[in-house]
């Protein structure tokens, strides 16, 4: 097992990735957040990618897998950063087919939808995506905090 | 998420309290569209109480203002607060929808 050191929290949870969990999910983040007192904009920030990122492998990770596999949720405080993986056994997702978004589209060719890894990879600092054997995926989500000096 | 439904003339305004996310915004979004099948298509959304949105929350607003505009109203918003206005800025959403400071500027830039 890796030694945590001591000005290190951690976090974990795991659940079925079923649209049903996303409120404990969802309670998770948040909880993790308020125990790791964080600043109310780095908090916001950490909750919004993991919710886009928690959706997208409940949504289209899993999508028509019945039923569907798990979903691991990790939330690390270390003295500088804020380090988020998320974990699963879904199909492989590559995140350079995700076609970019274009803030200045018209409202009448707006699609429903496609804004959530543009979030993700705008209020994070670092964003880094894994395949893992045999199966699944992890994505590990960095957010950098304010210098308190 | 809390919603509550108030009729100023000549607007409806929802004044919506809480997170508007993925748990919460499919209310959110059947409480509008019942507003637009009934004839109310002016809408005023009051998000003075909202201090989190997603994607999924945006979903919502951008679906109900295509349908308000096509029915003839619009779906303006009021009182945002930073953070929702960032997720707005982030998406581009803020060339689509109106915003106003209040309530009351949004209802009464609707003319009467």
């Amino acid at each position: 097992m890796t030694e945590v050191p001591h000005d290190v929290e951690m976090d974990e949870l795991v659940r079925e990735a079923h649209r049903d969990r996303l409120v404990d999910l969802m309670a998770f983040v948040q909880r993790a957040c308020e125990r790791a007192a964080l600043d109310p904009d780095v908090a916001f920030d950490v909750r919004l990618a993991m919710e886009e990122v928690v959706t997208n492998v409940i949504e289209h990770g899993y999508a028509g897998d019945d039923p569907p596999g798990p979903i691991a949720v990790r939330f690390r405080r270390e003295p500088r950063q804020v380090v988020v993986t998320v974990e699963d056994r879904a199909r492989p997702f590559d995140p350079s087919t995700i076609p970019p978004t274009d803030p200045t589209t018209p409202l009448e060719a707006r699609r429903i939808g496609g804004l959530g890894w543009h979030f993700v990879t705008r209020v994070m600092d670092e964003v880094r995506h894994e395949h893992r054997h045999p199966r699944g995926n992890r994505l590990t989500l960095v957010k950098r905090l304010p210098s308190s000096d | 998420m809390d919603i509550v439904v108030e009729q100023r003339a000549p607007t409806t305004v929802v004044r919506i309290n809480g997170s508007v996310d993925g748990l919460t915004a499919d209310t959110l979004m059947t409480t509008l569209q019942q507003q637009i099948d009934v004839g109310n298509t002016r809408l005023v959304a009051d998000l003075s109480g909202v201090s989190y949105t997603s994607s999924a929350g945006l979903r919502a607003l951008l679906a109900t203002v295509k349908q308000a505009r096509s029915a003839g109203g619009d779906f303006r918003l009021a009182g945002v607060l930073p953070p929702v206005r960032k997720v707005l800025e982030m998406s581009g959403f803020t060339s689509i929808l109106k915003l106003y400071a209040d309530v009351d500027l949004a209802v009464a830039s609707y003319p009467a």
